[in-house]
């Protein structure tokens, strides 16, 4: 991560998220049917309005709020529920560990603040913003217009889904919203023969070990592919 | 359990997750393998998202072409210029034209199982 000193590449605060905000905005067509269904299964689930609402909130990660509605509706203990939710979200401490060196010197509010804005989707643009050319200094701003941009549309998406209830169409099919969202996101992320391999690894390894539980098989194929891609890396 | 100290735990879970490596970073050192290794957790967490849930079948994994499950029949629907421009284009993946004329060839051809 390098960072280009001149002064000409530093964009200002405001210009930076507004530039988040647009290069969020092309995931929404995605990302708001898929807040829907989360939002109509919380509720199929026996949820009250508020509390399906408030899974968007506090939890804030679509693949979990999926996964723990219906645990919900299957009466699933708790703690089950909970460290489920834990176990999908873990990809998210590789997007920590990833940004957090281009996050190092913002003071700890922003730190505190840009972690609840971390999601799949706020990550991506995000990254490869900061892998780009130009001075990293005002990114967190690019970051933070991206976040609240996907927190905004995943609040209202969700409330929509809530209150159309059971009168969306249930043959919106959710594998297709989420792989439409994440093929977009891997595209711009397949740069060199390196980080080819790295996807293409990891691809292999998630379809091959998708029956683990808890979606182990996700977090094996991500390290696999790391190891992959520093491998073809280390030989070039 | 109540519903929603349930949620507020997994709330709280996730949060604590995302905080991890932001906060830890200024306490631990990572080592430089580990640093370069990052660069590649985009391509390979994305694709190891995105490639199963393309052959999926209520949740049962289906590689054969020409099934409901297979996704890789979805890219016949796109003309040849819409696909070399869904490999290279970040947003035109996500475009109203594109997702919708999947939505629709995905509720209408593929209803019947």
């Amino acid at each position: 991560m390098q960072s280009n000193n001149s002064y000409e590449s530093l964009n200002q605060p405001r210009d930076e998220f507004f530039a988040g905000v647009k290069a969020e905005l092309a995931m929404m067509i995605g990302v708001i049917p898929f807040g829907m269904i989360c939002g109509i299964l919380a509720l199929n689930a026996g949820l009250p309005a508020s509390a399906a609402q408030a899974m968007s909130v506090i939890i804030f990660a679509g693949s979990s709020q999926f996964i723990s509605a219906q645990l919900f509706s299957l009466s699933v203990p708790s703690v089950i529920n909970v460290f489920t939710v834990g176990v999908i979200n873990l990809r998210h401490a590789l997007y920590s560990a990833s940004i957090s060196p281009y996050l190092k010197k913002l003071p700890n509010r922003w730190k505190w603040s840009m972690a609840y804005l971390l999601t799949d989707e706020a990550y991506a643009v995000t990254i490869l913003h900061y892998q780009e050319e130009g001075d990293d200094r005002n990114k967190h701003w690019f970051f933070l217009g991206a976040g609240l941009m996907l927190w905004t549309s995943w609040q209202l998406s969700t409330a929509t889904g809530v209150f159309l209830g059971a009168s969306v169409p249930e043959s919106w099919s959710l594998d297709f919203t989420l792989a439409l969202i994440f093929i977009a996101l891997t595209v711009p992320t397949v740069k060199d023969r390196a980080s080819l391999g790295a996807a293409l690894s990891a691809g292999a390894i998630a379809v091959i070990a998708f029956s683990l539980p808890f979606k182990l098989g996700l977090l094996a194929a991500a390290f696999i592919g790391i190891v992959v891609g520093l491998l073809i890396e280390r030989k070039s | 359990m109540n519903i929603w100290l349930t949620i507020i735990l997994a709330g709280i879970l996730t949060y604590a997750i995302r905080l991890s490596l932001l906060v830890l970073q200024d306490r631990i050192r990572m080592p430089d393998l580990i640093q370069r290794g990052l660069r590649f957790v985009p391509p390979a967490v994305f694709t190891a998202v995105f490639l199963p849930e393309m052959f999926l079948n209520d949740g049962v994994l289906n590689l054969s072409p020409g099934t409901r499950a297979s996704y890789l029949d979805y890219w016949r629907y796109w003309s040849p210029g819409e696909q070399r421009m869904l490999c290279s284009q970040l947003w035109l993946a996500c475009s109203p034209c594109g997702f919708s004329k999947l939505w629709l060839v995905s509720h209408f051809q593929f209803e019947n199982k």
